[in-house]
Order: C-alpha cells, then structure tokens, then sequence
C-alpha cells in the first residue's frame, strides 16, 4: 500500500514540474490510476477474505 | 469541423500515431473521402451541436459520401464491423440534456440518427462523448479531457476499468522514450509499480471469480 501512495506523490511531483500540457495532463491521470488502483485493490482483497471466510462451507 | 478553442484544444490533443485529424470541407472529394473511411478502424464524427444537430456541411458531406453502392452491407459493405463514435461540443452545461432539464433531450435521444446510421450500415456504435462549457473548465478539467478525449480515439474496447488501466500504462511507456534522462529510473520504477499493481489487481480478480463459481456450485 505504501509503495502505491509512493507512486501517486512521484506522478503528482512530475506533474508539478512539467511544463508541457499534455505530458502534465498523462502524469495526473496517471497518478489518479495509482490511487483508482489502490481503491480496487482493497476492495477486492476485501471481498476476498469476505467471502472465502465462510463458516456454513468448513 | 474546424474553428472555436474547443476544437483547436482537441486537434492537438488527437495529435497521436494512430488517429487521422481530417476537417470535411466543400467540394467534397467523394472517392477520396471513401479511402479514408476504409483505412479507419474507428470513425469520429465531432462537431458542436447546431440545433440540436450536426451542421450542415457535416450532413451534406454524410450525404454524399455514405452512397449506397459505398456503405450499404448489402453492396459495397465497407464500414461493416468498423465503430461509429460521435464528439458534440456544447454551449450549454451537459446537465440540462435530460427529461425535466432545460433542454429536455438526453444526447444519446439527440444523437439517434447516427445511431441509425450505424445501425443500418452494421457498424459499432460507440457512447457519445460529450465536451460542455469547455471554456468555464478548469486546468485540472482539462488535462482530464485531453486524456478522456485520447482515450475516446485510441483505446480499445472503452468502458473497461482494465483497458483504461492498459492504456495508460502504455501511454507511460511511450513517454518513457521520449522523457529526459533525469527522470528515466524514476519513471521507470512507476511503471513497474502500476504494472504490478495491474498484475495483483488481476490475480485477485480471478481468484475472486473462481470462489464465485465455487458458491455457485
């Protein structure tokens, strides 16, 4: 999980210092997929453990 | 069609190797314009919404070059299997296109001749992108736009969270390339950051499913 935050602040530093529109505009929808990523990632590992932690199937 | 700072922001937004910028204009170059149309994957018709409709010369251009012997499945058959998308830009807030809105038609209502279109000619008819106001929007609207837009154009199928999760990833690895030498390792290390991400986010998607099938059973 940390790693992932890591990933979002080092695409919203470039983002900051990149003067050019479009490679700015890459970097911010990048950073948005890092946290989108994350976001699904715990859902889904959630759901997981959810489901697979189902006393009527021991 | 050309003109406004709208269409100017997505010209050079729609500046990638895959996609062919081409204003319709009068004359119209029949035959020409048919190679074109043969040579795309995915057609986009983008205009601002005249009337609740495409301007004229966009309708006179579909017109004249959508003959019957050209585009009918029946005869020449050669946009059969090719997608169908529309851009509209709007003056007015995108909010206001539905039932009990200002304007009181959805988009998707509005646009339906073109979904007949496709209909008719057995293309695939793609979600309407909508750009509104796009002068009231803000920087950071923008740089979402530009890439929603890019997206619009280039990735294939839309709608899925992991096409978009794909096509940015190979967007980063095009920039890469390009990216000055300073920044190489640390672009590098994002990249095999959301790859793996990408990678674990799979997995778990599909061990998810297979304990689905399990309570299924």
């Amino acid at each position: 999980m940390a790693e992932q935050t890591w990933a979002t602040q080092q695409l919203l530093s470039l983002a900051a210092q990149t003067p050019q529109f479009k490679t700015r505009a890459l970097y911010l929808a990048l950073a948005e997929l890092s946290e989108e990523q994350q976001r699904r990632l715990t859902i889904a590992q959630n759901e997981l453990d959810g489901r697979t932690w189902n006393p009527s199937r021991w | 069609m050309a003109d406004s700072g709208t269409q100017q922001f997505l010209k050079v937004a729609a500046e990638l190797p895959l996609v062919t910028w081409h204003p319709v204009s009068e004359p119209v170059a029949i035959e020409q314009e048919q190679q074109l149309l043969q040579q795309a994957d995915r057609i986009i018709l983008q205009f601002p919404l005249y009337w609740y409709s495409a301007p004229a010369l966009l309708k006179n251009w579909l017109d004249q070059v959508l003959t019957r012997q050209f585009a009918y499945p029946a005869a020449g058959g050669n946009l059969v299997g090719k997608s169908l998308g529309i851009v509209v830009t709007l003056g007015s807030p995108a909010r206001q296109f539905k039932a009990g809105g200002d304007e009181q038609f959805t988009i998707s209502e509005l646009m339906a001749p073109f979904q007949a279109l496709a209909n008719k000619l057995k293309m695939n008819y793609l979600p309407t992108f909508v750009v509104d106001q796009f002068g009231y929007q803000s920087e950071t609207e923008k740089a979402k736009l530009l890439i929603d837009y890019q997206r619009y154009l280039t990735q294939a199928p839309l709608g899925h969270f992991k096409a978009k999760s794909d096509w940015l990833i190979e967007q980063l690895r095009l920039q890469l390339a390009v990216a000055p030498a300073e920044q190489q390792q640390q672009l590098n290390l994002i990249l095999t950051q959301l790859q793996s991400n990408q990678d674990e986010l799979d997995d778990l998607q599909a061990n998810l499913k297979l304990v689905q099938d399990m309570e299924d059973d």
